[in-house]
């Protein structure tokens, strides 16, 4: 359960739709999928491969867009503002952090942190980037480039640059997907400890059922709508 | 300022785009170099016909008298006047004769307004005090005479020689000869002279062209004038006709008028129309360069899709993304012009030190031409070529640039 108390949802669907063209057969990967989180709740969602959770995630964070529905976002109706606005609430308001890191290989790992804040126009200053990273514990890696960094360590700077902005919505897509177990949990402990004191929510999308665990809440996607997680799919 | 820190990196990213670079430098400077050369032979050739001869030539078919000459006023954008005597006689030096053209002039007037003291071959002319001779210089007692070169050559006469002019009057079937001492050859560079001309002195063009009557009154038969501007001769040449007829008490019947111009007009127009063909052929030298730069960054953003995603993921617009691929276009473009024009520079004021370097031989012989045609390069259609290879360059930036920025960001974070 979460400590906060809630009054509106950071981030809302209802009756999301999403459904992708095969020919002349349309796949439904969403079926009317509702969805809530509120500030300082980080959920977890699970689902074997294929179930769509990527393309859920997507579309919560505005890279992707529902073929019906609505996503609230601070109570802003995201199913009617344009693509300027929501390119503004997508680099103002929430920040990714993918499995395969999405680090810009030329720009070090300082500038891979304050180039979020340059384009979201949500610029939080050098020394905000510099805490960050000494957060994540690469404070002597600021002038290495992505090929330079291990995998845990780039993740940390995806993590760094995620939270840069100060979003409401941390969307994670399995994060520790590409990393070994040992940097997984450091990366994982690490980015529940940084959500947990900037306030933030958090959507995390994972195979890993232990990590699920540590969420305040976890959801299982199948067939295209969440069910509580302790329900097994069958085969 | 990351949108500038991505697009230059991104340049710098890939060889080829330096090949770009190097692709639109080349061009501008091929295109600097040619247009010099072209521009270099015409201004050149106008030279040439120029040289020694006026600007706009007015004959008179009665000689009228030297002295009514201060009756022209002032004609705006003319610099100056000179008398002329022309006609056409026979030279004779031992047993070859030749047929030219005989130009009596007043070289102290000549002096201040024509180039003739560039000329001579055999004698520096002080134009304080100028002398048709060497001072101290046997003549034999003839008068001096300057001839031009190539008929000088087909005569086989060098300065110091003495050769007779003869003259037949119209109305007459006396033969009028005159011994004169050459004291120059010139080469001017003007066909026109050099092949047939030879100058004299006023008094002894009368003495031979002139009847009684005309050398009493002092008679000159034409009129060179000199101007400010030399391309405005055919909007001066009625202004001038305008003034002197009256001046001088003439009606327009048995003046006549011509310009440099008008007696250039075909060889001067065939040069324009080269240079207007070069123009058209080196265009289309920039537009390839233009498709390099194209297919340069359609590479490049087919490269950098994944990046383009996640820009668009950390909240670039869809303008930012577009920016980033224009800025790599214009820096190419830039690096470009840079190269371009600084070689063009290079290459064209150094054009004749460099083909000599490499091939042993003079990029314009003055063995075969007479003289030499250095490029002439003007800053403002070098501004005009680098603002074009710029501008090719941007163009061809937008489609990559639009196809890349107007991705969807899932999709392009697909993309490897």
């Amino acid at each position: 359960m979460s400590e906060f108390i809630h009054t509106e949802p950071v981030m809302q669907a209802k009756k999301l739709y999403k459904s992708f063209h095969d020919g002349e057969k349309e796949l439904g990967i969403l079926k009317g999928l509702e969805f809530s989180v509120y500030s300082g709740e980080s959920i977890a969602i699970i689902g074997r491969s294929g179930t769509g959770k990527s393309t859920f995630l997507n579309t919560l964070g505005l890279l992707d867009t529902p073929t019906s529905g609505e996503i609230f976002i601070n109570g802003v109706d995201t199913s009617c503002i344009s693509d300027a606005a929501k390119t503004k609430i997508r680099g103002q308001e929430i920040g990714f952090v993918f499995q395969q890191y999405h680090l810009f290989g030329d720009l070090t790992a300082l500038d891979n942190v304050l180039i979020a804040g340059n384009f979201a126009r949500k610029n939080m200053g050098k020394k905000f980037a510099l805490e960050l990273l000494d957060k994540v514990g690469l404070s002597d890696r600021l002038k290495h480039k992505p090929s330079k960094l291990s995998g845990g360590e780039q993740q940390r700077v995806a993590i760094a640059r995620a939270l840069y902005t100060d979003p409401a919505i941390l969307l994670c897509d399995e994060p520790t997907g590409n990393l070994d177990p040992q940097s997984g949990s450091e990366v994982m402990d690490m980015l529940f400890d940084v959500v947990k004191s900037q306030g933030a929510a958090m959507v995390l999308v994972t195979h890993d059922k232990q990590l699920a665990d540590v969420a305040s809440k976890s959801y299982r996607l199948f067939e295209g709508v969440l069910a509580d997680s302790v329900f097994d799919p069958p085969i | 300022m990351y949108m500038i820190k991505l697009a230059w990196i991104y340049v710098h990213a890939r060889i080829i785009n330096y090949i770009a670079v190097v692709v639109v430098g080349l061009t501008l400077m091929a295109s600097i170099v040619v247009i010099g050369v072209t521009d270099g032979m015409l201004v050149d050739m106008e030279r040439r016909i120029r040289n020694l001869g006026e600007q706009v030539a007015i004959s008179f078919r009665t000689p009228i008298p030297e002295a009514n000459l201060s009756n022209i006023s002032n004609i705006k954008g003319v610099k100056g006047f000179t008398p002329l005597i022309m006609d056409y006689a026979l030279l004779k030096h031992g047993m070859i004769t030749e047929p030219g053209v005989a130009y009596g002039i007043d070289l102290k007037k000549e002096l201040k307004l024509s180039s003739i003291a560039e000329h001579l071959q055999d004698i520096r002319i002080d134009p304080e005090n100028p002398e048709w001779v060497v001072p101290d210089t046997d003549t034999g007692g003839n008068s001096p005479a300057f001839v031009g070169i190539n008929l000088a050559e087909r005569l086989g006469v060098r300065a110091g020689d003495t050769m007779t002019v003869s003259y037949s009057p119209p109305d007459s079937n006396k033969l009028v000869s005159k011994n004169f001492y050459v004291s120059s050859i010139f080469s001017s560079g003007s066909p026109l002279k050099d092949r047939n001309g030879f100058f004299i002195k006023l008094d002894d063009a009368r003495q031979l062209f002139m009847t009684e009557g005309e050398q009493k009154i002092k008679g000159v038969s034409g009129l060179s004038f000199f101007l400010n501007n030399p391309e405005e001769a055919n909007e001066l040449e009625v202004p001038i006709l305008k003034n002197i007829v009256p001046a001088l008490g003439l009606s327009y019947r048995g003046v006549y008028s011509t310009t440099w111009q008008k007696r250039w007009k075909s060889i001067h127009d065939g040069m324009a129309y080269e240079n207007m063909l070069m123009e058209v052929v080196l265009f289309f030298m920039n537009l390839s360069s233009g498709f390099c730069v194209f297919a340069v960054l359609a590479t490049l953003a087919s490269r950098r899709v994944r990046d383009v995603g996640l820009l668009r993921c950390i909240g670039a617009k869809r303008v930012n993304t577009i920016g980033i691929f224009l800025l790599v276009g214009l820096f190419i473009g830039l690096m470009g012009v840079i190269l371009g024009v600084g070689a063009g520079y290079l290459v064209g004021l150094n054009l004749s030190d460099i083909w000599e370097f490499l091939t042993d031989q003079p990029f314009y012989s003055p063995q075969l031409f007479g003289h030499t045609s250095p490029p002439v390069i003007y800053t403002w259609k070098v501004a005009i070529y680098a603002g074009a290879a710029l501008f090719i360059s941007l163009l061809s930036a937008l489609y990559p640039a639009f196809s890349a920025g107007c991705r969807e960001p899932v999709t392009a974070l697909k993309e490897e």
